[in-house]
């Protein structure tokens, strides 16, 4: 009995341990949210410079990149702490609808489908959808791309895109990856013929790559980015606002220009203020 | 704190729906996956034969390499040696396709496993059976083909069998490469459809195949023991 | 052995060099030696950035420390309980190991972190690798607990109740002192597996070694982060392997003797 006693205080005082030193179960239930007010719980990639990264992909700098500092702002604006959270694109919706946290925020193209799961803020941005290629490949149209190899992020809008195209421009092979950088790194490899990620992170890569690499087809139609929420959820309205105010003062731009070295243009999203969502 | 309403998870990891039109790419991944682990299981039996056949010399110079090799084997996780055999090599011109790596990672470090597990099956065998087959006039391998290898089978097939098992787990951490085998495919599809239905099918088709695997498995271990 | 095989040697080691050269044949002659440095080993690069591989150390550390623990008091009560042979609690422990020992790794911490918030269990990144791993090595240990209770001969139990000890003094007195010699070896086996699983971590989000490794790898350009990682895990894991060995040997002496 004594034994007994002995196992059940021990393993009382590890689940507390346990609780209290890997900050362990953050336990959610459906509408029993166990969190602070003034907390904003953001799900972001960070592994894609100059969307979201760390400096030096240093953790112990801050994040920054063009979504944080925007959502540093924002969070600065309604006063609230923001949490981040380092996911990787497969599971970014995943934990959106379940609650792991309340804005996904990485470069998330606003289309049909996705708001049919999801509703999302004003947006923020206009991007378009690139190939990367290796400097001496000869894709320069979607119409080389046909018998190709191409590598995407798993979950991202250039593999759903390249998947509802495949009767237009195929057949061709589509290889999901765990991560843009995977995708780049196999471009180099050779292993893939391009890799379709989103414009502004190809061009980045690309600077840094000139030797190797170069910016191939553009796919689609440029996309408009906002953040990401569960449907009805009550933040949608505060951050709307945020960016708006945000959009009227220039503060978006200004942000826009420290990653992509020109302010954007009248016509992007990054001033465009949106009627439909006065309402 | 948890809400088990039958209907909403049949909904969420049962929905049907979700899958409609997704089983092609799941059942393509269940047979890259098959492929990856019938290759690597064969490979790395007869290598993992030939590794406890060369231990059993007793060669010093042998015995240390092997040693190492075995140790480093149990220390290095695969995940560690996938990514830098896919992700590293490639830096030094030497490029594997994903299917390559998968299969040249889980051989090499299984193979250290099977081989000591064959080595301390052939050790089991008793001596004066090695007498006893050269007294007959069989030479060095005959001994080998028709003596030992075969008493030695039977002895470590339990172990071989949970090695197997291992290999055919081991195949899902290929999903960290750039390969849609099992487990990559229903991620796929999850992250498109935003529900786990994929991946709790993708899981079902892993036990279907590995439940009847460790049955066998924990029925042979547990006849070893009785006839210990 | 008392085979005189030797003459064979050098056909096998004039076998393992051809084998070794086709191999090089294959697939090294493209390689670039002089990147291997640069790529590999550049630790030039790596200046004042060892410190970022800090934290991640202690968090794998931290995941092993309560997976190992979890694992090892969830084998050990359902071994106790196993010795009860209440039919019912028994089938359910065969199941639970069956089904732990058939569920890979990876598999399982992809649904507990990705299936489960849905049904309202949300746990953050490190919990579900410390859940998933302590379900999975429990199957284990629990057979190692048992296997361990089995050695125990029959008639000390019988001996024990002769003494007037309960079920539970007879195991804290006279069974475990005994089991525990046996245990120990495959337990420190199972450490190793736990160690060297925390590296599927990385699939979920968890910010250990090899994310860390990825992430600096893309900045620098250059794979030494990598190798490091690996080089970190090894000098982690080796020690306990050795470790593992000489129980093992010393474990296998005892069983002759």
């Amino acid at each position: 009995m004594k034994l007994l006693i002995y196992i059940l205080t021990f393993s009382a005082l590890f689940i507390l341990s346990n609780l209290a030193v890997a900050q362990n179960v953050v336990s959610v239930g459906n509408d029993k949210f166990d969190r602070h007010d003034d907390e904003l719980h953001v799900g972001l990639v960070i592994t894609t410079p100059p969307r979201s990264y760390y400096t030096n992909s240093d953790p112990s700098q801050p994040l920054i990149g063009y979504e944080p500092d925007i959502l540093n702002e924002i969070a600065r604006r309604l006063n609230k702490i923001i949490v981040y959270y380092d996911v990787a694109w497969t599971g970014l919706f995943t934990g959106l609808l379940s609650q792991k946290w309340d804005i996904a925020a990485s470069n998330i193209f606003i289309n049909e489908e996705r708001q049919i799961m999801m509703d999302f803020s004003e947006p923020h941005f206009d991007t378009g959808m690139g190939m990367i290629v290796s400097v001496n490949s000869n894709i320069s149209s979607l119409d080389d791309i046909k018998g190709k190899v191409l590598g995407v992020d798993i979950g991202s809008g250039a593999e759903v895109w390249l998947r509802e195209n495949m009767d237009q421009y195929g057949p061709y092979v589509i290889q999901s990856y765990n991560g843009t950088p995977d995708v780049f790194l196999d471009v180099q490899t050779g292993r893939l013929d391009g890799g379709v990620s989103d414009l502004s992170i190809i061009d980045w890569y690309v600077e840094s790559h000139k030797m190797r690499l170069k910016r191939g087809a553009t796919l689609g139609e440029p996309y408009k980015v906002g953040f990401a929420f569960r449907k009805k959820s009550p933040l949608i309205e505060d951050i709307t606002k945020a960016i708006r105010e945000m959009k009227k003062d220039g503060t978006i731009g200004n942000i826009y220009k420290n990653y992509h070295g020109v302010y954007p243009d009248k016509n992007n999203s990054a001033y465009i203020l949106y009627e439909e969502m006065e309402k | 704190m948890l809400d088990f309403d039958i209907n909403e998870i049949k909904h969420i990891f049962f929905n049907m729906e979700v899958m409609e039109g997704q089983w092609g790419l799941l059942f393509s991944g269940l047979w890259v996956t098959v492929k990856i682990a019938a290759v690597s299981i064969i490979f790395s039996t007869i290598l993992g034969l030939l590794v406890a056949i060369v231990r059993i010399q007793n060669n010093s110079a042998y015995n240390l390499l092997l040693i190492a090799y075995l140790e480093f084997c149990r220390a290095t996780p695969i995940v560690v040696a996938l990514i830098v055999v896919y992700f590293g090599l490639p830096f030094l011109n030497i490029t594997f396709s994903p299917f390559q790596s998968a299969v040249i990672v889980i051989v090499f470090v299984h193979t250290a496993y099977i081989g000591e597990a064959f080595r301390s099956g052939i050790l089991a065998i008793n001596k004066s059976q090695n007498e006893a087959a050269q007294s007959l006039g069989l030479n060095q391998i005959q001994t080998y083909q028709y003596i030992l290898v075969p008493q030695a089978f039977r002895i470590v097939l339990p172990t071989l069998a949970n090695q197997w098992t291992g290999i055919i787990k081991d195949t899902s951490i290929c999903t960290i490469l750039a390969i849609t085998e099992l487990l990559k495919a229903a991620q796929i599809i999850a992250a498109w459809k935003a529900n786990p239905t994929p991946l709790v099918m993708s899981t079902l088709m892993y036990l279907l195949i590995l439940i009847p695997l460790t049955i066998f498995t924990m029925r042979l271990e547990k006849n070893a023991r009785i006839k210990k | 052995m008392a085979l005189n095989i030797y003459k064979y040697l050098p056909n096998l080691s004039i076998f393992v060099a051809i084998v070794l050269l086709v191999v090089y044949g294959i697939f090294f002659s493209a390689a670039d030696w002089s990147l291997f440095q640069e790529q590999f080993f550049n630790f030039e690069k790596m200046q004042g950035r060892y410190h970022i591989f800090i934290s991640p150390l202690i968090l794998i550390l931290k995941i092993s420390f309560f997976s190992c623990f979890w694992a090892t008091l969830i084998g050990f009560i359902m071994a106790v309980v196993r010795n009860f042979n209440n039919i019912f609690l028994n089938r359910f422990i065969t199941a639970y190991v069956v089904l732990f020992r058939s569920i890979p790794a990876m598999v399982l911490v992809v649904l507990v972190y990705f299936a489960l918030p849905y049904v309202g269990l949300n746990l953050i990144s490190t919990s579900s690798v410390i859940a998933s791993l302590s379900l999975l090595f429990s199957a284990y240990t629990t057979e190692i607990f048992r296997s361990g209770i089995n050695s125990v001969d029959r008639f000390q139990l019988d001996a024990a109740n002769a003494l007037g000890m309960g079920s539970m003094q007879s195991m804290r007195w006279v069974i475990l002192p005994q089991a525990l010699r046996i245990i120990i070896p495959p337990l420190t086996s199972v450490l190793i597996d736990i160690l060297k699983t925390t590296s599927i971590a990385y699939v979920v989000g968890v910010p250990e070694l090899i994310a860390r490794a990825r992430q600096m790898e893309g900045v620098i350009g250059s794979v030494t982060p990598l190798i490091f990682v690996s080089f970190l895990y090894f000098i982690i894991i080796l020690p306990v392997v050795l470790f593992s060995s000489r129980l093992e040997k010393r474990s296998r002496r005892w069983s002759k003797s």
